[in-house]
């Protein structure tokens, strides 16, 4: 429980500390900035998953056994 | 003949226009977009989009006397007409969502085939009943190696952010996206996001973060930003990532408060065992029957019912409207499972939209921008005579100024809905009476039949326009 209270903290900083500001730039420049970044974790979370199953799948599989032949 | 006319909400993108011309619908492609255009064509991409209904159709025209009314065009392209156009603020939960993933969709297939989108507005979508249809063949490029989502930001503001309003704090989209036509901006909805909300790695990635980085980057001074050309770029993994996993997300959101057992069971609304409702049904039927219509607008549709009657009796589209959140997306349902032509907007009638956005006429209105062959309101003008303090008659002339024919119901005040309207207030509507009511409706309609469907004297009345004088 108590460990959890530094994530907390982390994110708090994080998400809290976005304030209104006179914007001349391209409104997408914050988006595309961090997209290698959250494109990254997007693509470990939603591919790893697969590649994470056949890695499983690998170690899963019965070994090769001459008798069902 | 008159030349070709640009049509409003056009005008955004150098690489062509939207025109109308004598009566049929053309796009020009202009020599700005003419290379990406031929590019993504040759792909076949398009083509398998139309196919697939994803796309609105389209064909080139070679036809001289059309290409004279476009000279600075490189291609023009026909469309069929859509029937009925509609904006994302009038859209439910439901149609918002199937946008969105629509939009998803595409990208996602795109980049597999060497293409991607330029951009992500939720105006690109129109509906055909409750189906999405992506509607600018111009928002297509070929794909660069490592390019970057340039409609990230876009899609969260128009599609996501106006979602998870819905789903994570229970308020509607419709009047906030109204009000700001780009959507809901990051920065706002991260503020208004409760800590606990924020701690998944999604709502950081595609809202928190991305806010904190736009604050960052504002604050900096011009000149200080590396140029997009300087950056790394995206890879093709991370591109494809960042729209699964909005997928994934955006599939699995439902309205906040909106348990499986109340939402989408339009089915327990069926209110056919009763007397009224098969007396209203009846009328419904012989009225369509007779008046054939092509488009009926069911004002207060509710979850769709009667707008089914219509249609089954011959109506070819309905377009619903109803301010009820949790009724629209029980009609979305009822369309979706018995495969209605039609489509549920929300309308708050003592407020419809207007003509806005740029120029004031970017967006169209709601009157004047169909001319339905029908309406049905049903136990609807009590709502703004009677909640909203609107003028009795000023209700019917608005009624009847929507189409030439329809169907009233006019509710008394002997009615236990009215009553229990007037219990909390003080009884101001001592003009509205049936015989206001049919007076009113005489000035501009000639009353076909009438028909009183309750003891309390709640009324029919079918209607046919007078000609204009």
């Amino acid at each position: 429980m108590f460990r959890f209270f530094p994530i907390c903290g982390g994110f708090y900083i994080l998400v809290c500390s976005a304030q209104p500001a006179l914007a001349y730039l391209d409104p997408g420049t914050g988006s595309i900035i961090i997209q290698s970044i959250i494109g990254g974790i997007a693509a470990v979370t939603t591919f790893g998953a697969v590649y994470w199953a056949k890695v499983k799948d690998f170690f899963k599989r019965k070994p090769y056994n001459r008798d069902e032949e | 003949m008159s030349s070709a006319s640009v049509l409003d909400g056009s005008f955004r993108d150098p690489s062509g226009h939207v025109y109308q011309y004598d009566n049929r619908i053309y796009r020009t492609v202009t020599a700005f977009g003419a290379a990406d255009y031929l590019a993504v064509e040759k792909t076949g991409f398009l083509e398998g989009l139309a196919r697939s209904n994803s796309l609105l159709s389209y064909e080139q025209v070679h036809d001289p006397d059309i290409l004279a009314q476009f000279r600075d065009a490189e291609y023009v392209l026909e469309h069929p007409r859509l029937n009925y156009i509609s904006y994302p603020y009038e859209w439910s939960f439901s149609l918002l969502k199937a946008a969105a993933l629509l939009h998803l969709d595409i990208a996602l297939q795109g980049l597999d085939a060497g293409v991607t989108l330029s951009d992500a507005t939720a105006y690109n979508i129109q509906f055909q009943g409750i189906d999405p249809v992506f509607i600018d063949h111009l928002s297509f490029k070929p794909y660069t190696e490592r390019e970057y989502w340039m409609g990230h930001r876009q899609f969260c503001e128009q599609f996501l952010n106006p979602l998870l309003l819905r789903a994570h704090l229970g308020v509607a989209h419709n009047a906030w996206f109204r009000g700001s036509l780009e959507g809901v901006s990051n920065q706002d909805l991260n503020k208004l996001l409760p800590l606990r909300k924020k701690l998944s790695l999604k709502m950081q990635a595609h809202v928190v973060m991305p806010a904190r980085m736009q604050h960052k980057v504002d604050e900096q001074s011009v000149g200080k930003t590396k140029p997009m050309s300087a950056l790394k770029g995206l890879p093709r993994t991370s591109y494809k990532g960042l729209l699964t996993q909005l997928r994934g997300w955006i599939a699995g959101l439902e309205p906040k408060g909106g348990s499986k057992s109340v939402w989408g069971t339009y089915a327990e609304d069926n209110t056919y065992d009763t007397d009224e409702a098969r007396q209203k049904a009846a009328f419904i039927d012989k009225f369509t029957r007779a008046v054939a219509p092509d488009m009926v607008f069911d004002l207060g549709c509710n979850s769709g019912e009667f707008s089914e009657t219509a249609l089954n009796a011959g109506a070819k589209q309905v377009i619903g409207f109803d301010f009820d959140q949790t009724a629209l997306d029980k009609a979305y349902h009822r369309a979706q499972d018995k495969s209605l032509n039609l489509l549920p907007l929300y309308l708050d009638a003592a407020n419809p939209s207007p003509e806005q956005g740029w120029r004031q006429s970017e967006r169209s209105g709601f009157m004047g921008r169909a001319t339905p062959d029908a309406v049905l309101a049903l136990a609807f003008e009590h709502h703004l005579a009677i909640g909203k303090n609107m003028p009795l008659p000023q209700v019917v002339d608005w009624l009847v100024a929507i189409a030439p024919h329809g169907i009233i119901e006019f509710v008394t005040k002997d009615d236990p809905t009215v009553q229990a309207m007037l219990s909390m207030r003080k009884d101001i509507f001592h003009d509205y009476t049936q015989e206001a009511f049919e007076a009113a409706l005489a000035k501009h309609a000639e009353v076909i039949e009438a028909c009183k469907v309750t003891k309390d004297g709640r009324t029919l009345y079918w209607y046919k326009r007078n000609r204009p004088q």
